[in-house]
Formats: structure tokens, sequence, C-alpha cells
């Protein structure tokens, strides 16, 4: 059995606005283990970049946490700001959506790399120099040192995102988090970033959280997916379970409206799920996706729906199969 | 029966920087030599990635960019250069929607007015007078399914599914016989998706239009489309029935298209 | 009318502030035959070079002449000026920057050209070279004016152009066959109009500067029309005398300047809030 990595113990996230607090994050619970890729898999107003960004210590001033987030066993936000600032970096990294804003334009790519590294101690520059050309060589550009002396602005958006993905393994990370890796980019381009995460598993010597509201990324990249929606987690399993046979209405819902796997229904209509993501200012009583729920029943309405547990993971619902 | 659009041999140039722009051509070409049909009441899918020229292809089929070589014919009525008045015409019947359906929306008008503006340029039945053309716009937003109670708002006021019901109602408002969505699930979460497609066809089905549908999403092509033409640096590379260029793609570009596509299931 | 909400100029006491001090202006300009206590040109030479005091606030000048009724008159005047001054540049400016702008092209390249050249004319000296063949007065300050200021607004003009051109409304609205000047006059123009807000409220300081130095080098206003400038220069004779004319004088111009300029300051800072 593998040890637990991250541990999130009944965490939420909430932001300081000028109307009030506004929750992002209600209640996660959940567990990353050594050698796991966690999906994150949820919509706009999911909390799923709210919940990434915690996992990166990025959170913004106004955000106010409740409950633990552990990582390697310690609370993160039990610990003051530099004690997070030391993580990141060093044991934790991050690759983001935009390729095209993630280096800095006027400085070459050999010098940030460089810079990526510079909480190792103990190496000299041309160390530094050196392993960063083994790691360009590694996500798969070619000419690494060639490579090293130009600019961003002389790279594709495709290679951006190699070069941003080398940055955050150079740190020799225990956690690598994905923010909507492949978004930004087209579909081949997408596909090739994705086996190179995949590759990446046996260069971080720990786990990957991926974070993407796309079911192919989920699909090819992902062990264990949790389905977020307004906030909480509505499921959480393995992959092959959650995305074969479903036990949440939502992610049922979801995975129908998915184009690439199934067309519209009888009639030529295209499945949808109606209504839209409540408010997060506005509780909502009972099971916060009862409103748009094809399965519910009355105590949906009226009670918050429980955690139901099974082997290997949960869904968070009344009628949970 | 004419075809209600219809590009032959169409190119389209980079405009030319510095010295480039005194010789005789201009830049390199975005658009080489397409040729397509859109048949009455049909749904054709463009599908191509960034950089294929499909944006620039449907913006010259409004005459929006110069058009270097080759015909538009929209129902059999064609334009020569930009400034040719023929273009005011061919406009009327052509309804386009835009990939940022906020950012297609003038910040300084109302949605009604945004709607309605398309009549004022126009004109048309019972568009003389600015209420006539509001009742009309009115009409038509509800037909698209937007509350009344929305129509004084303006684009940065409402949400982005709400933008796209708005661009849909300005594109039909003239009664086209054409429509151009580009991209129209862009931006959209996958659980909505559904019902800006739904809306696409149900409109179809009400107003006899024909669709030129421009993806980069193959599925989405794929299931509103009765044929399909892919794009690739400025050239169609293969076109065919929409079941077939996805089930048994011929070019070795579609092939790798819809293998990009296909879904692992459990 | 967001400007005037609670999270526009009122919410910004700077910004309130100057609007108060325009708004003065403005009231002492439009109602000036009632504000002043006295008339602005009425000689008496019994009555010359008093000190301020309470019948006559702001004292009296060397013709007798009760200094605060001339700088209210003056202010009716001043803002007559910048009126219409600011006005027609305006009209010309944005003609030129929309042709320049929307148009491009050969005759945008001849108008931008045209504008640079004017820009670098030093101010002053054209002035009084332009009073030299029309005469001095009023009128030719205000012709100085309209010259040196369209250019300014013809560049942001076509610049906003040129940056609003390529966004999708006004693509959507060219798609659906609108014209040039629908273009111009529906989509570009009212989201320019901001911008262009905020330099004409910039640009009034200058303007009475521009008033004040020409009536001081003797081109600007000619007696008796009472304008700050007039007073200042008038009073600056007496400076030893009676220091309380040009001091008198002075002070339009100043709450003036700092009004306006903090207004506009505002004014931007609202409009950025609203993108």
């Amino acid at each position: 059995m593998s040890q637990v990595l991250l541990e999130f113990a009944d965490f939420s996230v909430s932001y300081r606005a000028p109307g009030g607090m506004v929750p992002a994050v209600r209640g996660v619970s959940l567990q990353l283990r050594r050698g796991e890729v966690l999906g994150l898999l949820g919509e706009s107003g999911s909390g799923k970049s709210t919940l990434a960004h915690a996992m990166m210590a990025l959170l913004p001033g106004n955000a106010m946490t409740a409950g633990a987030l552990r990582f390697e066993g310690r609370d993160m936000y039990a610990l003051d700001e530099g004690g997070r600032q030391r993580l990141r970096g060093s044991r934790i990294a991050a690759v983001f959506q935009d390729p095209f804003t993630a280096l800095n334009p006027v400085v070459r790519i050999g010098r940030q790399l460089e810079a990526f590294q510079h909480q190792m101690r103990g190496i000299g520059r041309a160390e530094k120099w050196r392993r960063a050309a083994e790691m360009l060589g590694r996500v798969g550009i070619g000419e690494p040192a060639r490579r090293l002396r130009q600019y961003p602005f002389e790279l594709s958006g495709g290679m951006r995102q190699r070069v941003a993905i080398a940055a955050a393994l150079l740190c020799g990370p225990a956690l690598l988090v994905a923010d909507e890796p492949t978004t930004a980019l087209d579909a081949s381009t997408a596909r090739q970033i994705v086996a190179l995460l995949g590759a990446c598993r046996a260069l971080v010597d720990g786990a990957m959280v991926v974070v993407t509201h796309d079911l192919g990324v989920v699909a090819r990249l992902c062990t264990h997916v949790a389905v977020m929606y307004a906030g909480q987690v509505m499921e959480l399993g393995e992959t092959a379970q959650v995305m074969g046979a479903p036990r949440h209405p939502y992610t049922r819902a979801l995975l129908a409206c998915d184009l690439a796997s199934r067309g519209p229904g009888p009639g030529r209509v295209f499945a949808h799920i109606a209504g839209h993501v409540p408010d997060p200012r506005i509780a909502v009583e009972g099971c916060v996706f009862g409103p748009r729920c094809a399965a519910r029943v009355d105590v949906c309405g009226v009670v918050g729906a429980p955690v139901v547990g099974h082997a290997g993971g949960f869904a968070r619902c009344h009628v949970a199969a | 029966m004419t075809p209600v659009l219809e590009i032959e041999d169409v190119r389209v140039r980079y405009p030319a920087r510095g010295l480039a722009r005194w010789r005789r051509g201009g830049g390199a070409e975005i658009v080489s030599g397409v040729s397509l049909r859109v048949a009455r009441g049909q749904t054709l899918g463009l599908v191509g990635e960034s950089g294929s020229g499909k944006t620039s292809l449907a913006r010259a089929v409004l005459g929006l960019v110069w058009i270097s070589g080759g015909v538009v014919r929209i129902d059999g009525r064609s334009a020569a250069g930009p400034r040719d008045r023929g273009w005011h015409f061919m406009r009327r019947d052509v309804g386009m929607m835009f990939q940022d359906p906020v950012a297609s929306l003038d910040p300084r008008m109302s949605i009604l007015a945004s709607v309605a503006e398309p009549l004022a340029v126009h004109g048309g039945p019972g568009a003389l007078w600015r209420r006539e053309r509001w009742e009309v716009a009115a009409r038509m937003l509800e037909r698209v399914g937007l509350e009344r109670r929305l129509f004084d708002r303006y684009p940065h006021q409402i949400s982005g599914g709400q933008a796209r019901r708005v661009a849909v109602a300005r594109a039909l408002v003239l009664r086209p016989k054409l429509v151009i969505a580009d991209e129209p699930t862009a931006g959209l979460d996958v659980s909505v998706q559904g019902e800006v497609l739904n809306l696409l066809l149900d409109m179809q089905a009400a107003f006899s239009l024909s669709y030129l549908i421009i993806t980069h999403n193959l599925a989405v092509a794929r299931h509103m489309s009765d044929r399909i033409a892919v794009m690739h640096r400025g050239r169609i590379v293969e076109e065919g029935g929409a079941e077939d260029v996805c089930v048994r793609p011929g070019h070795l570009y579609t092939r790798g298209l819809v293998g990009q596509e296909e879904r692992v299931l459990f | 009318m967001f400007a005037f909400s609670g999270e526009g100029l009122l919410g910004r006491p700077l910004g309130a502030a100057g609007a108060v001090c325009v708004g003065v202006i403005l009231l002492c300009a439009v109602f000036s035959p009632f504000v002043a206590p006295y008339d602005p040109i009425a000689i008496a030479p019994h009555l010359r070079l008093l000190p301020p005091g309470w019948a006559h606030l702001f004292g009296t000048d060397q013709l007798g002449r009760d200094v605060f009724s001339r700088v209210v008159a003056g202010s009716s005047v001043v803002m007559a000026l910048v009126g219409v001054s600011i006005s027609v540049a305006l009209a010309a400016g944005v003609a030129g920057g929309l042709a320049a702008g929307y148009g491009g092209g050969v005759l945008g390249g001849a108008i931008m050209l045209l504008c640079d050249v004017v820009m670098t004319l030093p101010m002053m000296l054209c002035a009084l070279a332009l009073a030299t063949v029309l005469g001095p007065g009023l009128v030719t300050v205000g012709v100085v004016i309209t010259l040196f200021l369209a250019p300014g607004y013809a560049r942001i003009v076509r610049a906003q152009s040129q940056a609003l051109v390529g966004l999708d409304y006004v693509v959507a609205a060219r798609a659906m066959g609108a014209g040039a000047v629908r273009v111009m006059l529906r989509h570009l123009l009212p989201n320019m109009a901001g911008q262009l807000l905020v330099q004409v409220a910039m640009d009034v300081p200058t303007v009475i500067g521009i008033e004040v130095g020409m009536t001081f080098l003797g081109q600007g206003a000619e007696p008796p029309t009472p304008s700050w400038g007039s007073i200042v220069s008038d009073g600056f004779s007496y400076v030893r005398l009676a220091p309380h004319i040009v001091l008198a004088g002075s002070l339009p111009i100043v709450v003036a300047t700092v009004g306006f300029t903090f207004l506009a300051e505002a004014l931007r800072d609202v409009m950025d809030v609203r993108r």
C-alpha cells in the first residue's frame, strides 16, 4: 500500500468579497497516494481551480481556508507563508494553462530553467545548465543546447508547454499539479502534451494532479478521478470505474453530454443538463446538484447528500447505486 | 436549385508589410484555392485547427477581407472587389455568429438594440420605425428563449450562454438563407453545449436555414453536419458526407484528427 | 451615468472636489450678470485701487472697476472661449482622425503628417505670428487654440479607431452590411467618447493658459473685455501698490486648473474601472 502523499480533511476555501464570503470549495475530503494521477474534473464554478491553487499554495490574499490540507504529513495551512513558500518550486511544482504567458518573454530559456532550480543547493551553475539541457531532451525537445539560448517567442505553443513541464520537473517535486494543461492548445498538440504528461509519471517521485474539464484527458491520463460540482466532490474513484459505471447522477449526465463518445439522442436532440450552476453565495437546501438532477427524490431537497463509500471511492448522493 | 453558398477557387492573402506592399499580390496565402458548396437547407461542417485559414475563409464569404482570387456566390449572386455595392445585398442573406459572443456585441448597446441593428441597416418588413424594429427584435429574442427582463441589459451583464442566444437572434433577425457559425460551442461547458446545438437545429427547422459551421471539434461537426470539409493550411484536404469522413477518413490529416477524437471507452 | 454613482466620482474625494470647483466656475459663467454685484466695465475713478473689503470683495482696479465682478464676468468670457474653441477643435480632430483611422490609405497618411507638423510648431511664436496676421483679440486666441488642440484629438481618434476596428463587434457590424458612416457614428465614436472626454477635461487648463499668455503679450483680449488674462495683465503694473488685483485674477485660474485636472483624473479612473 503506497503511502498517502496528500490528504484533504474536510477542506474548504472561501473568498472575502465586498458582499461577504464566497465559498469556492466546500468540505473536500480525499487522499492522494504515491504513484497516482488524480484528475479533478469539473466545469465552470466547480471549484477545481481553487482546489488546485490551494494545493500549490497559491491562493490569493483574500482566501480563507478551513479544515486541513496535509502534504507529506504536515498541514500546509497551519504553516506560515514562509513555510508554504519553501514547498513551492521544490516539493510541489505546477504547470499552468497558458503556455504563452508561462515563461518570461525577455529572458532566455536557459536562464529561466536555471532560475527554476534556485532551491537546489550545492550544485553550481554549469551543473544546473546541464540538468536543464538533459530535461529538455527528456520532454521531447530536440537540440536542447540550442534551445537553451533561445527566447520563448521562438518556440511554438506546444514547445513552450514542454519547457514549462521541464521547468516543473527540474525541481524534483513530489507533487506535480497541471492546471488545464491542454486547454489553450490545438487538438494535435494537446494529444502530445497528454502523452508527455503520462510519461512524466515515471519522472515524478510522488503523485500528479491534473485539473481539467476535458473527459478525454481524464480518460487517457488519470488513474483516479474526482468529479467536482459547485465546490464539492460528487464522485471519487478509479477512472475506469467512474467513467465506465458512474454512480453519481451528475457524472452520468456529464458523460451523456460528451459528444466524442456518443452522439445526440433520438430525434437528434443533444443531451445537456438543464439549468445552471448555482450562485455560490446563496445557500442551497439539500443536495447542491438537486435542482438539476434527473434522479432527484424528495429527500434531495431537504438534507445534504451523504457520502456513500464503496471500495476505491465514494459518491455523494442519496440515490447512489 | 442554386446552392445557397458557392465558393470557387477562392484565395486570400495576408496583408503585406513593408516593401512587399508595393509588389502585386501581397503576402503569403492564408486560403489557397478553396472550392465549396452548401446546398439549400443543408449544413456543411468546416473542420480545421487554428492556422488552417477557416476564419479567413468565413470573412471572405462576407467580403470582409480582400479576395485575391476566385468567386463567392451567395444564392447565385456574386460581387467583385470589397467596395462593390453587391456585398450589401449579399450580406442581407447571410447571418454570422462569432466565436466569442460577448465580444461580438457592442458594449454600449443594449442587447435589444444589437439584435435590432440589422433591421436598421437593411430595412425590411415593418422595419421603418424604431419601435417596429424593436418589436421584431424582441420577438426573435423570445424565440431563442431569452427572457424579456434581459432585453435592456448590456453585454457585460449577461452570461456567456445568454450572449450566445443573443448572437443567434441577431444572426436570424433578417431571415437569412445562410448562417455562418464560428465555433458555436467554444468556451461552453460540456453540459450546456447541447443546448446551443439544439437551438441551432430548432432554428434550422423553423426557418429553413442552411448552415456553415466552422469548428475544430470533429464531434460537433459530425453530429451537426450533412457534409464535412476538412481544411488544412489553406486547402481543403477532404470533403464528403459527415459520417463517411469521420468513420472512413481518406486523407492522412483527417485520419490524424479522427484519431485524436477517439474516446477511450471503458 | 455610471460616472455620477457612488462608485464613480462621488467615491473619489479628489474627483468630487474637482467637480465642485468646475461646477462653481460654470455657474458663475452662466449666471454672471446675477452673481456680479457691479458692472464689470463701469469706470469709477474715485474708487481706484481700493483693497479688498466688504463693499468690494476683491477690491478695485486702477480704473475703479470692481475686481470681483470682472472675475465673474471673465469666467463667462473664458468659458465661452473654452467651449467654442474646444468644440471646433474636436469636430476637426474627430473628422480627421476617423478618416485616417478607419479609411487609412494615402489620405490618412497625409492627415497624420499634417497633424505631426502642426504639433511640432512652437505654440507661442506661432500664436504671435497669427496675431500679426489676424490682429489681436479673443477670436485670434480661439483660432490658435483650435489649431493646436485639433491634432491631439485627431491622434487619439485615429489610434482608437485602429484599435476598435479589429474588435469583433465592429467586424460583426460590417458583416451585417453596415456602411462606413454607420460604423463610425454608431460603434466607433461612442466607444471612444470616454477617452476624448478625459482629454478635453485635461485640455481646459491649457486653453486657459493660452488665453492668459496671449493677453499678457497684448495679443489676446482687448480692453475693456474682462478676462482672467486681462485682469492679471492689468494688475501686473500695480503689483507693488495693489497686489490684490493680480491675486484675484490668478485665483480663478488656479481653481479652474486644479478643478479640471482632478476631474479629468477621476473620470479616467472611472472609465478604466468600467472596462
